[in-house]
């Protein structure tokens, strides 16, 4: 489901047609942006390759998820230049973690623990979170109607950016994991290393706090 | 109208996981169901959704520049990766081990001696706040020797 505004009215989110089988998945909104051609090598081949020392293939899966690994730890750390060489350490780490890697485990659950790791270090050393500074631009989508319904678009992003950033890292983590990235809590256990009933649980309660936070900021 | 919570209403936690899909579909279909009459689960259904959808507009951030080229440089210093050798490892361990026992053998002895320079010396290993209590009082030179005092004679 996209976000969808009235002209001229409030912002609201077509939610009315919730249904429990299908309108509510979001699984094949991420598809698109990690689906491959039938010619392009998968990440378990790219990976394998890597390991012998080929350095193209591990190239190709840092475009590959250099993005997501990025926007991952920069709402972790909440700075781009720290996001950037972060992103960097994480695919070095990665690249020297490789002959560690099991073919069975799945590469982005494996890459995506090495950058938490990495952006958890950044921030216990520093024994503080600044708050992710606000993007002067985000990608509203496209079908949002009238630069009014846009500009308030955008000023919710601002506001649920502001938000998050006030959530405890183990909290704030779970959500991006899950409502960014699109995993599963099968996935996300795996990333963290935490059962999958307290993914549940963490995840509800980083929800409610983002809701009181988001009302807070609204009144 | 304000509406109260009821006795049968999930947790937020089943919600929460309501959105995702994330539960089986017996208990999906009671919340479900659930919040669909009532007004207060169905109002926390909804700010769900909509949180999630717009968490998900975050998704098109971009880092803005490509990495591979500096990843690439920095791999190329490196040497390429190797899985640690099991074999041997123990071996290896063993390899300090005069180190090891020359540095125990220094270790024991030092306390052997800093214990012999020490023995005997009970004046001057007490604590200051404690002398009060010694047999020998402050500033006596006789340590032990039953004729240096009166015995309250």
């Amino acid at each position: 489901m996209d976000p969808a505004a009235g002209p001229g009215g409030p912002i609201s989110f077509i939610v009315a047609t919730w249904n429990i089988s299908g309108p509510g998945s979001f699984n094949g909104l991420l598809a698109a942006d990690t689906r491959m051609t039938a010619s392009e090598p998968t990440d378990r081949e790219c990976a394998d390759l890597s390991r012998k020392g080929d350095h193209g293939a591990f190239s190709r899966l840092v475009r590959r998820y250099q993005d997501r690994t990025y926007r991952f730890i920069l709402r972790m750390v909440g700075s781009h230049d720290e996001a950037i060489e972060l992103t960097q350490d994480t695919f070095i780490k990665a690249w020297q973690a490789l002959p560690e890697w099991r073919p069975e485990a799945e590469f982005r659950t494996w890459l995506f623990r090495i950058a938490s790791n990495a952006a958890t270090d950044s921030l216990r050393r520093r024994k503080l979170v600044q708050f992710v500074p606000l993007e002067e631009d985000y990608d509203v989508p496209a079908e949002t109607p009238g630069p009014e319904a846009q500009l308030r678009v955008k000023q919710q992003l601002r506001a649920l950016e502001s938000a998050l950033a006030r959530l405890p890292h183990e909290q704030r983590e779970v959500v991006l994991l899950r409502d960014v990235e699109d995993m599963s809590y099968a996935e996300i256990g795996a990333t963290l290393r935490i059962n999958e009933g307290t993914v549940k649980s963490r995840l509800a309660r980083a929800r409610e706090a983002l809701l009181a936070h988001r009302k807070r900021e609204n009144a | 109208m304000k509406h109260e919570q009821q006795p049968d209403c999930p947790r937020t936690e089943q919600l929460s996981a309501l959105v995702d899909e994330e539960l089986a579909r017996e208990p999906r279909e009671d919340i479900a169901n659930h919040a669909a009459s009532c007004p207060l689960c169905g109002a926390m259904l909804r700010d769900l959704t909509e949180q999630r959808s717009l968490l998900h507009s975050l998704a098109g951030t971009r880092a803005g520049v490509d990495l591979a080229p500096r990843i690439e440089q920095r791999l190329a210093r490196r040497p390429a990766p190797r899985r640690k050798a099991p074999d041997g490892a123990w071996w290896r361990g063993w390899r300090l081990a005069p180190a090891g026992l020359a540095a125990a053998s220094v270790l024991v002895t030092g306390i052997y001696s800093g214990a012999l320079l020490t023995a005997g010396s009970a004046i001057a290993s007490r604590p200051a706040a404690m002398a009060a209590f010694d047999a020998v009082p402050p500033g006596g030179i006789c340590v032990g020797i039953p004729s240096c005092y009166s015995r309250g004679r």
